[in-house]
């Protein structure tokens, strides 16, 4: 393992998600630039999506699942090798890799999990809003989920929105108005169907039979994304990374939603255009998984994983990591990957320069974690991914 | 939709939901639908624990929650492979987690990883038995001491030992007293208290709420029937001045009820056999369901489906309903039936106390041409979403 440990934290932690050519001075910013959220549900595993070649650990603890001739990124990392799209991009600086973070949750429930990574709080089921939610809340900017509910990590933002194409076709805007006096009383309601009469009609004719093809929603999502006028923000969901059995190596289940998430990356590009210079696309998992495989040639619930960053906002590939080992002494609890950076700390820097916002009120907004000035906070310092691991 | 004994139906999908299988290989096809007919229906008359336990030990639980395939890792099965040297086969803590967090006591229990773990040794050599490939029937869920983890495992503060001299069924009891403990907790009355309220009477039920079912749970000792007796008093008593965002599923055999439409049909259009394809009426209601974002057996994860306005209210969520109603032939109003205008009066009249707001908006709608409109400005309603 020839990484310095350290290096990476005062090097080159900042660099990231610098725009080259967008101005970092704060909410000043002529270019509409778009944030892709994709949430992997169940567990990602960091260490199928992003395996570590250092030394053979992982590959003697997973004789079963292992992934063979990964794309290699780095002497220490390598790529399944469904992330081609993914490859494509790095090889292009348009791709980085943060690797051993985490939410700060350790209970290993995927409920409470994904309650937390869409809360951004730290108390299963307690706040009723989403971290995206309440760091867009200000500002002029449109949301869309490509999904059937609103995901709670939206809830909380202004002009939200939320979309799956369907066959069948909604009444005139002269019956919505009736259903619009009834609801006037139910803020909530009377704010959904405002919505549902603004949407722009390229959306409902984009409508048939794509319910289930990520590429199809992942078109849409991107036709809108490209609109001057259109979404800033959009949020995938996929479901099914909870391989307890059965998990697969380079192809099977894991695999498999892995594709999907390589496809939305691939089609956002070709169907954004010179839209995704300005656009940066993002994973997030509620936890990784272990490191040995199970009894049913899967692994159980972990705590470290990684987060996939692509797209032209990015202005150089890199893994960041202050890797804490697969050795057992090294690992969570003697089974699961460390987190040695707090998942957060990365969207918060990542919302700070998409949104154009203080680095310190989205911390506070986003989190709810209040910095006093003298910690090292602010997006322009290049420590800000250890910041939160003393609070 | 058209059953005698609706109260019984609309607690049969809260079980069904709380043990739900989720859809993958091919379950909610062949499996899950028998298992909520045949399995559940006839627990829910008897003991929560019972109906926990038996849940428990069924194909498609065993089969989505991955018990099958846990072994002991110091089961007699690996001691014979190690010695051998073969390859071990592990434990797999899938099952024991959800049977803590999602089936009995949740997280409220404060369990550890070391909890699970054990919940889970608990359960190992529990699994399908007599089964041999090819053989196409459901699978016999039982158990195989070659397969159980030996010894003494503490689950929440309590010790569950391995008695009996019989190597086949040594261990086999733990997964009885532990359920068994489980069920008799305050967290797990708790929270079950808690999701009936929520699925019955509001979206955060008061102490009070919880309180009158936990009261009839520890007087009855775990009677389903009386559970339920006390869900609906709490309901009677409360439901008045709280509201519920209906979901989906609940939404449209409520419409369907409303509109005393004969839809979808003689439930004989729904026998059929393995060998032939399900016909467009067989399937009509299955289409309908997955378009509103409903469609039992079919939930991702194995919590099952949500219970809350928050989660079921959301624009694409809305367009589905509203779009459903304005095409009425799907939801069995067809054209030759009254005009559109007719059956909302009838419906309104017939299902609230106080249609007085309600047959306003229709005359208005009259005055002004727009009868065919009538359907959508009462069945997509803010008083029939929300009741």
């Amino acid at each position: 393992m020839n990484i310095s440990r350290r290096v990476f934290l005062s090097g080159s932690a900042s660099l990231i998600v610098t725009a080259p050519m967008i101005s970092n001075a704060f909410g000043s910013s002529l270019t509409k630039k778009n944030l892709v959220v994709v949430m992997l549900r169940g567990g990602m595993d960091g260490l199928t999506a992003v395996p570590f070649i250092g030394n053979n650990i992982l590959a003697d603890a997973r004789p079963d699942i292992g992934v063979e001739k990964p794309l290699k990124l780095t002497s220490d990392f390598a790529l399944h090798p469904q992330l081609k799209s993914f490859k494509k991009l790095w090889d292009k600086d348009k791709a980085s890799i943060f690797h051993a973070t985490s939410i700060p949750y350790t209970g290993r429930s995927h409920f409470e999990g994904q309650y937390l990574m869409e809360s951004g709080g730290t108390l299963p089921y307690y706040d009723k809003t989403g971290w995206l939610g309440r760091a867009l809340e200000t500002g002029n900017r449109k949301s869309l989920s490509i999904s059937l509910p609103m995901p709670l990590i939206l809830r909380g933002g202004r002009d939200l929105d939320n979309f799956m194409p369907s066959a069948n076709k909604l009444p005139s805007d002269e019956t919505l108005k009736i259903l619009a006096n009834d609801y006037s009383k139910d803020k909530v309601l009377s704010n959904v169907l405002n919505t549902i009469r603004q949407r722009p009609i390229a959306m409902m004719q984009n409508s048939k039979n794509a319910n289930q093809d990520i590429k199809k929603l992942a078109k849409i999502a991107g036709e809108q994304l490209a609109q001057s006028d259109g979404p800033n923000i959009a949020v995938f969901d996929i479901a099914g990374f909870d391989t307890h059995a059965d998990q697969g190596g380079n192809n099977g289940e894991h695999a498999k939603k892995l594709r999907q998430f390589d496809q939305i990356i691939s089609t956002l590009e070709n169907e954004m255009s010179s839209a995704f210079e300005n656009t940066i696309i993002v994973s997030l998992t509620e936890f990784g998984r272990t490191l040995d495989q199970n009894g049913g040639s899967g692994t159980e619930h972990g705590y470290g994983s990684a987060i996939l960053m692509a797209g032209g906002l990015l202005n150089k590939s890199k893994i960041i990591s202050d890797w804490p080992g697969l050795e057992k002494k090294n690992l969570f609890e003697g089974r699961d990957l460390n987190s040695s950076v707090d998942a957060r700390a990365v969207y918060a820097s990542i919302l700070a320069r998409v949104l154009d916002s203080d680095h310190k009120q989205i911390v506070k907004k986003a989190f709810f974690i209040v910095a006093d000035d003298s910690s090292s906070l602010s997006s322009a310092e290049p420590n800000f991914c250890t910041s939160f691991a003393t609070t | 939709m058209h059953g005698n004994q609706p109260v019984f139906e609309r607690f049969w999908h809260f079980w069904g939901n709380h043990f739900a299988i989720i859809d993958k290989n091919k379950l909610p096809d062949f499996n899950t639908g028998p298992m909520q007919r045949e399995q559940l229906r006839p627990l829910m008359t008897g003991r929560f624990s019972d109906m926990v336990y038996d849940m428990t030990l069924t194909w498609p639980m065993m089969k989505s929650l991955d018990n099958f395939k846990s072994r002991g890792p110091n089961s007699e099965f690996n001691i014979s492979r190690r010695k051998r040297n073969k390859p071990e086969k592990g434990l797999n803590e899938n099952h024991g987690r959800e049977l803590l967090e999602l089936h009995t006591v949740s997280p409220d229990a404060e369990y550890t990883q070391k909890d699970v773990i054990n919940a889970a040794y608990i359960m190992t050599g529990w699994g399908m038995v007599g089964w041999k490939k090819g053989q196409g029937e459901a699978k016999k869920i039982g158990y195989q001491g070659s397969l159980h983890e030996p010894g003494t495992h503490e689950v929440l503060g309590k010790k569950y030992k391995s008695s009996g001299f019989d190597k086949q069924t040594r261990g086999k009891k733990q997964l009885r007293q532990l359920i068994e403990d489980l069920c008799a907790s305050e967290d797990c009355r708790n929270f079950i208290a808690f999701k009936l309220c929520r699925h019955f009477i509001c979206d955060n039920p008061s102490k009070e709420m919880i309180k009158t079912v936990t009261d009839a749970w520890l007087k009855s000792k775990g009677i389903l029937i009386d559970i339920h007796k006390a869900v609906l008093e709490a309901a009677w008593k409360y439901g008045e001045t709280e509201e519920k965002f209906l979901s989906p599923e609940t939404w449209l055999i409520q419409i369907t009820r409303m509109t005393g439409a004969d839809w979808p049909g003689d439930p004989k259009i729904f026998e059929y056999d393995f060998k032939s394809k399900l016909n467009y009426k067989q399937k009509k209601i299955k289409w309908i369901l997955a378009e509103l974002g409903h469609l039992p057996y079919r939930a991702k994860q194995p919590n099952g489906f949500p219970d809350t306005e928050a989660e079921w209210l959301s624009q694409e969520y809305l367009v589905r309903r509203i779009a459903l109603v304005n095409n009425p032939t799907q939801i069995g109003l067809y054209k030759n039936s009254l005009p559109e205008i007719d059956i909302s009066k009838k419906m309104v009249n017939k299902n609230f106390d106080d249609p007085k707001e309600l047959l306003e908006v229709l005359e208005k709608l009259e005055i002004n041409n727009e009868s065919s409109n009538s359907l959508i400005a009462t069945l997509c309603s803010r008083k029939v979403l929300k009741v």
